[in-house]
C-alpha cells in the first residue's frame, strides 16, 4: 500500500470518527450498565422491632424467602447494622452515642433482594407488593425502599435507552457517510489511474479489485487504531473513576465492546462504506471509459 | 484485420466528424494516419477502441464487429492493441519500469516473464538510465517514450499511434520508427498518426489522408 497525504487524511478522518462511534457506543452501553447496578444495589430494608425473638425472625425469614420475585434474604445483625450506620453518619454519630449504646438503638435488619433479571418498573412493583403483604407483620419495625428514587431512575433509564439508540443510530450512518465521501475523494483523485487502466484493457472487475483490496486494508488499520486508542482511553477513564472514589460500583461494573457488540459495529460499518465503495467507482469506471483529452 | 465501411461520426448534431470513411487494413500493414489538426485522427482510433461509438456504417477489428460488441468483452480487445497517446497517459505514482510493466500485469504473465520482456523494451527504446524514475521528472520526448515501449512491450497484434514523435528530435523519431519497422516486419500492423511530413518522405508505407472527415488520399 503506498502512501500520499490525502491518505494520511483519509487515515485520521476514518480513524476519529470510528472512534467517536465507538465511545459513543461505550457510553450508551456503560450509562445503560450503571443504571442496572445501581438499581441492583437497591435492596428493600426491613428493620426488626428490638424485642423479635429468634424463632420469630426466622419464621419471617422463611416466609420473604418464599415469596414472588425475592432473590435473597439476608440477616444483618446489630453489630454489623451499626457500624454501617455508624460508617454512613460519622460525623455526628461518633461524638453522640458510643458503640454500645448504638447497639440497643439499632435494630436487626433484614435486606431483600430480588431477581436480577427484573427491570426498573417491574421492581419497583415488586417491592410495592412485598411493602404492602409485609406490612402487618408483629415483627416488622419499619419499611424502608426508595420508590421516589426507583421512579426517577425508570425516567431516566427509558430516556436513555431510546434516545441513546438514536443517537447512536444517526451516529453509525454519519461516521459511514464520512468515511465513504473521504473515500470518494480519494477515488476521484486516482481517476486517472483509472483511466490508463481501462487503456491497457483492465476488466472491470480487476479495477474494482485493486482499489477494493487497498481501500479495505486502509480500512480494517484505522479500525484497529481506533479500536485500540478507545480500549486505552477507557482503560483510563475507568481507573480515573475507580482511584476519584466518586462511585466505584459504577467503575467496577464498566464494560468495553464484547464480541458480538463489535461485530456489529463493524458488520454495518463495513457493509455501508464498501457498497458506496462500490457505486462510487463504478460510476466512476463508467465515466471514464473514455479518453480525455486534458 | 481493421475495416471501416461507410462510418459516420458526428459528436455534435449537424457537424460531422467523419464523413463515409471507408479502409482495409491488413496484417502487419504499416499506415500512416496525416491529416491537419481536427482532421478526425484520434477520433478515427477512439472508434476503433470502441471509446466512441460510430452514428452509422460498420468497423471490424480483429474479427469482431465493434456494433456487437458486449460490454465486458472490450477490455480483452483492448489487450490486443497498443495505444500511444497524444497525452501519453503515464500513472505518475509509479516509476517507468512498471509504468510499462502494467499491460503485462493486466494479462496476468508471471514476474520472471515481466522483468524479462520490460527490461528488453526499456532497452530497445533507449530508457535504461532512467528505470527507475518517475515520469514527472522526465522530458516530453522521454515520456512519450515511455508510452511507446507500454504499448509495445506485450507485443500486440495492432498498435495504433497517435503522434508519436512529436516531441522527439529527427534522431530519435528516425530510431523509433526503425523499432516500429522491426515490429511490423514481425506481423504487426501499425497505424500513425502524424504531422511529420520528413517522417513520410523517408519511408515507403502507405498514407492515409484525412480532410475534413473524408479519405482524401490512401497511397500504398
Ligand atoms: N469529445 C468530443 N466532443 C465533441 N467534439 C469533439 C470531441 N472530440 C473531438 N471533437 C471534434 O472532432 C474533431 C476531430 O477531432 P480529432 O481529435 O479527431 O482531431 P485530430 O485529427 O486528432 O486533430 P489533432 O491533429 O489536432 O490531434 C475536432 O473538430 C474536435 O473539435
Ligand atoms: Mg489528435
Amino acid at each position: 500500500m503506498k502512501v500520499n497525504s490525502l491518505k494520511i487524511a483519509l487515515f485520521f478522518i476514518t480513524c476519529l470518527s470510528i472512534l467517536i462511534l465507538i465511545s459513543g457506543f461505550l457510553v450508551y452501553k456503560n450509562s445503560l450498565i450503571a443504571l442496572g447496578a445501581w438499581n441492583n444495589a437497591n435492596k428493600m430494608l426491613v428493620f426488626l422491632k428490638t424485642d423479635t425473638l429468634e424463632p420469630q425472625r426466622n419464621e419471617l425469614i422463611q416466609k420473604i424467602q418464599s415469596m414472588d420475585k425475592v432473590q435473597s434474604v439476608t440477616l444483618v445483625d446489630r453489630q454489623a447494622a451499626g457500624e454501617s450506620f455508624q460508617k454512613s453518619l460519622k460525623e455526628y454519630a461518633n461524638s453522640l452515642l458510643t458503640n454500645d449504646e448504638m447497639l440497643d438503638l439499632v435494630p436487626e435488619t433484614l435486606e431483600i433482594d430480588l431477581a436480577n433479571e427484573l427491570n426498573l418498573s417491574d421492581r419497583q412493583a415488586a417491592f410495592q407488593q412485598l411493602a404492602s403483604t409485609l406490612k402487618n407483620e408483629p415483627a416488622i419495625e419499619e419499611l424502608s425502599y426508595s420508590a421516589t428514587w426507583l421512579q426517577k431512575f425508570e425516567k431516566i433509564d427509558r430516556f436513555l435507552r431510546s434516545a441513546g439508540l438514536f443517537v447512536f443510530l444517526v451516529t453509525t450512518l454519519l461516521v459511514s457517510y464520512l468515511i465513504s465521501l473521504m473515500i470518494r475523494v480519494y477515488i476521484d483523485d486516482t481517476k486517472s489511474e483509472i483511466e490508463v487502466y481501462n487503456l491497457l484493457g483492465a476488466t472491470r472487475w480487476s479495477i474494482y479489485k485493486l482499489y477494493l483490496y487497498d481501500l479495505a486494508q486502509f480500512l480494517t488499520l484505522s479500525l484497529v487504531v481506533a479500536l485500540g486508542l478507545t480500549a486505552v482511553f477507557f482503560n483510563y477513564a475507568k481507573t480515573a473513576l475507580a482511584q476519584s472514589g466518586l462511585s466505584k460500583m459504577v467503575a467496577e461494573n464498566l464494560m468495553f465492546l464484547n464480541f458480538r457488540e463489535g461485530g456489529i459495529l463493524l458488520f454495518i460499518l463495513m457493509a455501508s462504506i464498501l457498497a458506496h465503495c462500490f457505486f462510487t467507482i463504478t460510476s466512476s469506471v463508467n465515466k471514464l471509459n473514455q479518453i480525455n483529452n486534458d | 484485420m481493421i475495416e471501416f465501411k461507410h462510418v459516420y461520426k458526428a459528436y455534435l448534431a449537424n457537424v460531422p466528424c467523419l464523413r463515409d470513411v471507408s479502409f482495409r487494413v491488413n496484417e502487419g500493414d504499416f499506415v500512416f494516419v496525416v491529416g491537419p489538426s481536427g482532421a478526425g485522427k484520434t477520433t478515427l482510433f477512439k472508434l476503433m477502441t470502441a471509446y466512441e461509438s460510430k452514428n452509422t456504417g460498420e468497423i471490424n477489428v480483429l474479427g469482431h464487429n465493434l456494433s456487437s460488441l458486449k460490454k465486458g468483452q472490450i477490455p480483452f480487445l483492448r489487450r490486443e492493441i497498443g495505444m500511444v497517446l497524444q497525452n501519453y497517459k503515464l500513472l505518475k505514482n509509479k516509476t517507468v519500469f512498471e509504468n510499462i510493466e502494467l499491460p503485462l500485469i493486466i494479462r496476468g504473465l508471471s514476474a520472471d516473464e515481466r522483468i524479462e520482456k520490460t527490461e528488453q523494451i526499456i532497452e530497445k527504446v533507449g530508457l535504461k538510465e532512467y528505470r527507475d524514475q518517475f515520469p514527472d521528472f522526465l522530458s516530453g520526448g522521454e515520456q512519450q517514450r515511455v508510452a511507446i515501449a507500454r504499448a509495445l512491450v506485450h507485443s500486440p497484434k495492432i498498435v495504433i499511434a497517435d503522434e508519436p514523435t512529436g516531441n522527439l528530435d529527427s534522431e530519435l523519431s528516425q530510431s523509433i520508427m526503425k523499432l516500429f519497422k522491426d515490429f511490423s516486419k514481425q506481423g504487426v500492423t501499425f497505424l500513425v498518426a502524424t504531422h511529420d511530413e520528413r517522417l513520410l518522405k523517408t519511408s515507403e508505407s502507405r498514407v492515409l489522408r484525412l480532410n475534413k472527415g473524408l479519405v482524401s488520399e490512401d497511397v500504398q
